[in-house]
């Protein structure tokens, strides 16, 4: 199967998807389009399901992600959340700017309504 | 034939090709010219002189022969007449009989040679019987044997003759590979003309079309692969035009309609501003207040609205919808719609009332939204009670920040917005602060915090925000809105404006 990974733009992220479950969204988030430019993204993780991964790990390192991303990564964590039988082998990591307390609140917002664990992980400044 | 120093941008020396083609000729005929001046006109030379030389000792030979003849014979006139043959050749310088007599050895002496010339024609001739050929002489011998006499027969030719041959040939020899060597560098340079000519025709039609010249085209019709590149050139700069006067065309309608869409949004923003709080009002309301409102594109999806209250209060929102520019404008009107419903038609006071009725009559009118409904809007509701000063506040993700003697009292808001959301059942919480004479009220949407900027190209960030309010809290309206002003601006340097941003500051 073929890793997903889209470049980093102006106002999108970086995706980086592999095929072994170690997935990465980096960067600015802030698409015109969310839905359109998220849509690869998630016919890649159908694809994915396909081939029965035994772990997952989905590491979100944002320093900006407006509201119609925080809607998307939401559907997308609860997505992948499903994919896997062993909840535990589905890690979540957080990655914040240490200065930067609305990305951790946003972090734990999205942990409280996916109520699974994240793991944050501070960046110094 | 233009003689323009054309700098095509290459870095070595230019050599035209006519000069490139003239310069091989002549490279070649300067190969060649040892060989064509010296080495042949010499080889010649050599050549005559040895046939020359062959003669007279030819010459000699048939002499020495007639002479051996006559003499076996004891015919003395046959002599006479074998030499008459080479008496009667102009050439001849001289002729003469030796004859060698060996001497015995006498006491200790070597054999001698006794050499003695008995016939010498012309008889007057000087003759030295050792004489050697040289420049101007050529002498040759034959040997005569005979019972009466042995010698050697000695001729000598002058080399005037030949040496007058040898000069017509070498001058004949020079001018014709002259004249060759001409007529191949004339050949040469016609040629290397004839190849450049076109290919410097072609040249002048690129540097023109290069200048934007489209309308060129060259006549050039020679049956080789110049003729195929001038005919695909003035194909090329046929497309080239066409392409031009196309892009031209596109760039005219693009840019008509981007004039026409502009001028709608200018005129979108003029009605926008209608909905948005007076300033005229706000100055009627509050002591002293500022307002930094900057939308990231003309019409903006934040908002600032005021309201009279039905309990003698009065109420202000400062929000930010989902969105920014024209979508963000249409969430708003929607929104202060809704805002104004609550308190006109429902007579709502209470700020969290306000957002919870709100936040249904949105959730209510996008509920046919293809993608959702989840549009709506982050807000800070403001009840202001300024006999009492007091503040009343309910906010769905946007704080409220109070500065009393440069200490900030932050009041936070519910973590949900004004919209469909998993928690939207959730119903908002209200505080009350009392207040104090000089407190400092800052509300704002989050697109100061979120502006990138900075040495790194970083968020702006709250952290830096509440130092900033909190030193300029003591300013007057003005320099803080200054203040804030150029700290953004600062901030962001090159970088766009990532949102709207609206900070409202109010001074009790």
């Amino acid at each position: 199967m073929k890793n997903y990974v889209v470049s980093a733009e102006r106002k999108t992220p970086e995706i980086m998807f592999r095929a072994n479950g170690e997935l990465k969204i980096t960067g600015n988030s802030r698409p015109e389009d969310g839905k359109n430019f998220y849509k690869g993204a998630f016919d890649w993780i159908e694809d994915f399901k396909e081939f029965s991964p035994s772990t997952i790990t989905f590491t979100l390192d944002l320093d900006y992600i407006n509201s119609v991303s925080v809607r998307i990564l939401l559907t997308m964590l609860q997505t992948l959340h499903s994919i896997l039988d062993d909840k535990s082998k589905f890690k979540v990591i957080w990655k914040y700017d240490q200065n930067d307390l609305d990305m951790l609140d946003q972090g734990k917002i999205l942990e409280k309504s996916l109520q699974h664990p994240f793991v944050f992980i501070e960046k110094p400044a | 034939m233009a003689k323009k120093q054309y700098n095509s941008g290459l870095s070595f020396k230019f050599i035209s090709v006519r000069n490139k083609i003239l310069m091989v000729v002549i490279g070649i005929i300067l190969f060649f010219a040892p060989f064509i001046f010296i080495y042949f006109p010499s080889k010649q030379k050599d050549l005559l002189i040895n046939s020359y030389n062959e003669e007279v000792k030819n010459m000699a030979a048939t002499v020495a022969l007639g002479v051996n003849v006559a003499l076996i014979e004891q015919n003395f006139s046959g002599v006479e007449m074998s030499m008459q043959y080479a008496k009667s050749d102009d050439r001849l310088t001289f002729i003469a009989l030796i004859q060698i007599d060996t001497l015995e050895a006498v006491k200790g002496k070597a054999r001698e040679l006794k050499k003695t010339a008995f016939s010498v024609f012309p008889e007057k001739y000087n003759l030295d019987t050792e004489i050697q050929s040289s420049d101007a002489i050529i002498v040759k011998e034959a040997p005569i044997q005979s019972e009466v006499l042995s010698g050697k027969v000695m001729v000598g030719f002058s080399t005037k003759t030949i040496q007058e041959t040898v000069k017509k040939v070498q001058v004949t020899s020079f001018i014709a590979s002259g004249l060759i060597s001409l007529l191949s560098i004339i050949i040469g340079y016609i040629l290397a003309r004839n190849i450049s000519n076109p290919i410097l025709i072609l040249r002048n039609a690129h540097l023109k079309v290069g200048e934007g010249d489209l309308q060129q085209s060259v006549d050039v019709r020679s049956r080789d692969e110049i003729g195929e590149l001038a005919v695909s050139f003035n194909h090329m700069v046929e497309h080239l035009d066409k392409a031009e006067k196309e892009l031209q065309l596109q760039k005219t309608r693009i840019e008509e309609k981007n004039k026409e869409m502009m001028d709608s949004i200018t005129y979108s923003k003029r009605i926008q501003y209608s909905l948005l709080a007076k300033e005229i009002v706000l100055k009627g309301k509050f002591k002293q207040h500022f307002l930094f409102f900057q939308p990231k594109d003309i019409v903006s999806g934040d908002f600032y609205w005021l309201h009279d209250l039905s309990n003698g209060r009065f109420v202000l929102a400062i929000a930010d919808s989902t969105g920014h520019g024209v979508p963000g404008a249409i969430m708003s009107m929607l929104n202060i719609s809704c805002l104004n419903e609550a308190v006109i038609s429902e007579k709502l006071t209470e700020p969290k009332d306000i957002m919870n009725y709100t936040r249904d009559k949105i959730i209510d009118h996008l509920m046919f939204d293809t993608e959702g409904g989840k549009d709506g809007m982050d807000c800070a509701l403001l009840s202001f009670d300024l006999k009492t000063n007091t503040l009343t506040y309910a906010g769905a993700n946007n704080p409220v920040w109070v500065v009393r003697e440069k200490k900030l009292i932050e009041l936070e808001p519910d973590k949900m917005p004004v919209s469909k959301h998993q928690r939207d059942t959730v119903p908002f919480k209200q505080q009350t602060l009392q207040l104090q004479k000089e407190d400092m009220i800052y509300s704002f949407t989050d697109g100061m915090a979120d502006q990138f900027g900075g040495p790194k190209g970083k968020k702006f960030m709250y952290k830096q925000l509440k130092q900033l309010l909190i030193d300029i809290s003591e300013l007057p309206m003005k320099e803080q809105r200054a203040a804030i002003e150029s700290a953004l601006t600062a901030w962001k340097g090159d970088l766009e404006q990532v949102d709207d941003i609206t900070l409202m500051g109010i001074r009790i």
